[in-house]
């Protein structure tokens, strides 16, 4: 291995990745797609209100009272399962009124009403409940007794601890956007790959000097390099690399490792460029999935953490949405390190093999 | 002591079963150019795999220029030139651009421009190689495998499928090739380049070497040499009458019909590497 042959394969496939129409348009076009997608979702969000409430008994005053155009009421049937599914982010609150709360209530007397709040829902959101509830209170005790009623609303939040952020449907794709971008250059550097392969041009190269090791290094580190060039891009022009941008760089980097290690793998198990874009499609459905975790928080199942894209995806969530750093994503990388390695030693091998 | 540029010793491959190179043993001298002559399937491809260190030999050893090929692959390989059976070039370069990155990758300097001249790519160096024609690739494909100046230039049928002027421009180089100092091993199921270019012939047939030698010899050695004389037969035609030249009686014969029959011309006729590989193998070449 020598750095010459490494330097003249990164020049020369960097030439062939230009010329090649598909990816080169795929490249730009997709770039530009993504930044424009997330510069036109809003940057607020704009749900409706879902109140979720826990009530063994409740007489229909009450659920008038608090049923307006402004929200809608959702029955659960025990606090427990009320306090879980404002966890999974269901809803944004839910609200606990228990038979004893109630009659106090209707007496006109003290009380304290328990309110779930989602610690990922959006500020705002938050506003608009706490205004509706008051309301609806302050309406039931004038038109029982004339009066404001003395009721103390406890605010508890459950779910992830984030300091108060609020994230918007466009930050929730973010990672989506960035991961996908990565995992498409499994495709174009397949191809470049299985071209090689299957024109023959690897076996000249491989009869000069330039070792199989040498040839695999340059094809590396180029595909390594043209991966994390795109996700950095997309980070980027959505401003996202202003705050912790290391941490996401090294995502992005490991990230990149494991999609040309899986390049690698394509490239040598398909005979020909469309078997590269069959594996590629497969792959990358697969790899997609975990991104509902993200999405639509919830909703992962523990299975697809054997799926590498789930922890790019968590890392980028985590320091984007959550407000982590280094701390949060650090068992992600090494993960994602271990997998990249792994992942291109298999492609080397196999590749090696099958060119015997 | 002479100086071998190739060694081969027991070389022998199988693909599964079949055996596709079966033992064979040769050497090749300094600045020769050896001919690998055999029919489609012979094993002459093969051949050169092991040889230049693509295929790892089943049995036996490969050598080049005093280096085990199989030893350090890339030693070798940086004295040698390799022009492919089938084209594999980058076709979305250009000429002057594979060549270019070919010379990077051996690490020498060479005049891309001169070179491309000197296959008769005049001012086609900066086009795509994917508008190329069969012939002008192939050119390209020896310019490639002439980039580091090899010592030792293998061509696996050059010319095949080439036009008569595109076959003998190639030829023209594969002889200048040699007058620097190359040695050539060349393959071709074509008895007539074969002829023409070699200083000696190998002839393979089914993983076998079952002749080696200069084609001079080989035809003097399995050839018969003819004179036909064609005379004025009767009613107008001409017949033709053969006479073989190494014989006793043949001046006998010849003197008989110069005195006997009206002869309207005299030729001397030579047996064809082909008449001798079929004559050795029971088959033909094609
Ligand atoms: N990759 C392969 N897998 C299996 N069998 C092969 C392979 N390559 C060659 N063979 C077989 O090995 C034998 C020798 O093939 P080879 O290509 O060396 O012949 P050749 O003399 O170069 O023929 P040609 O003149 O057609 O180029 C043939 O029977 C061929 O079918
Ligand atoms: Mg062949």
């Amino acid at each position: 291995m020598n750095t010459r042959i490494i330097l003249a394969m990164i020049a020369k496939d960097a030439m062939l990745y230009a010329r090649n129409r598909l990816f080169a348009f795929l490249t730009v076009v997709g770039i530009a797609a993504y930044v424009l997608v997330y510069l036109l979702m809003p940057s607020t969000v704009d749900e409706s209100l879902t109140l979720a409430l826990y009530a063994p008994t409740i007489p229909d005053v009450l659920i008038n009272a608090l049923t307006s155009s402004d929200i809608t009421i959702q029955k659960i049937p025990t606090e427990d399962e009320l306090k879980q599914a404002v966890i999974k982010g269901d809803y944004s609150a839910g609200i606990v009124l228990l038979s004893e709360t109630i009659t106090a209530l209707l007496q006109g007397a003290e009380t304290t009403i328990t309110v779930y709040f989602a610690s990922d829902a959006p500020a705002d959101i938050l506003d608009s409940f706490r205004s509706v509830l008051r309301l609806a209170f302050n309406e039931l005790s004038y038109r029982l007794r004339g009066g404001p009623m003395g009721v103390v609303l406890r605010e508890s939040f459950v779910g992830p601890d984030l300091a108060g952020q609020q994230i918007t449907a466009r930050d929730r794709l973010l990672p989506l956007m960035a991961i996908l971008l990565l995992v498409m250059e499994m495709m174009g550097l397949g191809t470049l790959i299985a071209d090689e392969v299957s024109k023959g041009t690897l076996r000249a190269v491989l009869i000069t000097p330039a070792s199989v090791a040498g040839v695999f290094t340059g094809k590396a580190i180029f595909g390594v390099t043209l991966a994390f060039i795109q996700g950095a891009l997309v980070m980027g022009l959505t401003g996202n690399l202003s705050h912790e941008p290391l941490p996401i760089l090294a995502t992005l980097l490991v990230g990149s490792l494991v999609v040309t290690g899986l390049a690698f793998l394509v490239a040598s198990v398909s005979r020909d460029i469309m078997g590269v874009l069959a594996w590629s499609i497969a792959i990358i459905v697969i790899f997609m999935i975990p991104a509902y975790g993200v999405v639509f928080p919830g909703t992962v199942t523990s299975w697809i953490k054997v799926v590498p894209t789930y922890y790019m995806f968590d890392s980028i969530h985590q320091i984007v949405n959550l407000g982590g750093t280094w701390s949060a994503i650090q068992t992600n990388l090494i993960v994602l390190l271990l997998m990249g390695i792994g992942l291109l030693a298999a492609g080397a091998v196999v590749m090696e093999r099958k060119l015997r | 002591m002479t100086n071998f540029s190739i060694t081969a010793e027991n070389l022998t491959y199988h693909y599964g079963d079949l055996v596709a190179v079966d033992h064979i043993d040769f050497k090749v001298e300094e600045g020769e150019i050896f001919g690998f002559l055999g029919p489609n399937g012979a094993g002459k491809s093969t051949s050169i795999k092991m040889l230049t260190g693509q295929l790892r030999p089943k049995e036996g050893k490969a050598t080049l220029l005093g280096i085990d090929v199989a030893q350090r692959p890339n030693r070798v390989h940086q004295s040698i030139g390799v022009a492919f059976e089938t084209s594999n070039l980058y076709e979305q370069m250009t000429a002057e651009e594979n060549l270019r990155f070919f010379a990077r990758l051996f690490g020498v300097k060479v005049d891309v421009k001169a070179l491309i001249n000197r296959v008769g790519l005049e001012n086609r160096g900066s086009e795509r190689v994917e508008g190329f024609s069969k012939g002008m690739k192939q050119r390209l494909m020896v310019a490639r495998a002439l980039v580091n100046r090899p010592r030792i230039l293998f061509l696996d049928e050059p010319t095949d499928g080439l036009d008569p002027v595109s076959s003998e421009s190639i030829r023209n180089l594969i002889q200048e090739t040699r007058a620097g100092g190359t040695t050539v091993f060349l393959t071709t199921h074509d008895m007539f380049e074969a002829d023409k270019l070699s200083d000696r012939v190998a002839f393979i047939d089914r993983g076998k070497i079952v002749a080696m030698d200069k084609p001079a010899i080989l035809k003097q050695q399995y050839g018969k040499r003819l004179i036909k004389v064609e005379v004025a037969g009767h009613n107008g035609h001409s017949e033709m009458r053969e006479v073989r030249l190494d014989s006793q009686e043949t001046g006998i014969a010849l003197k008989q019909i110069m005195e006997t029959e009206k002869v309207i011309t005299v030729h001397s006729e030579e047996a064809t590497l082909e008449d001798i590989f079929i004559k050795i193998t029971g088959r033909g070449l094609a």
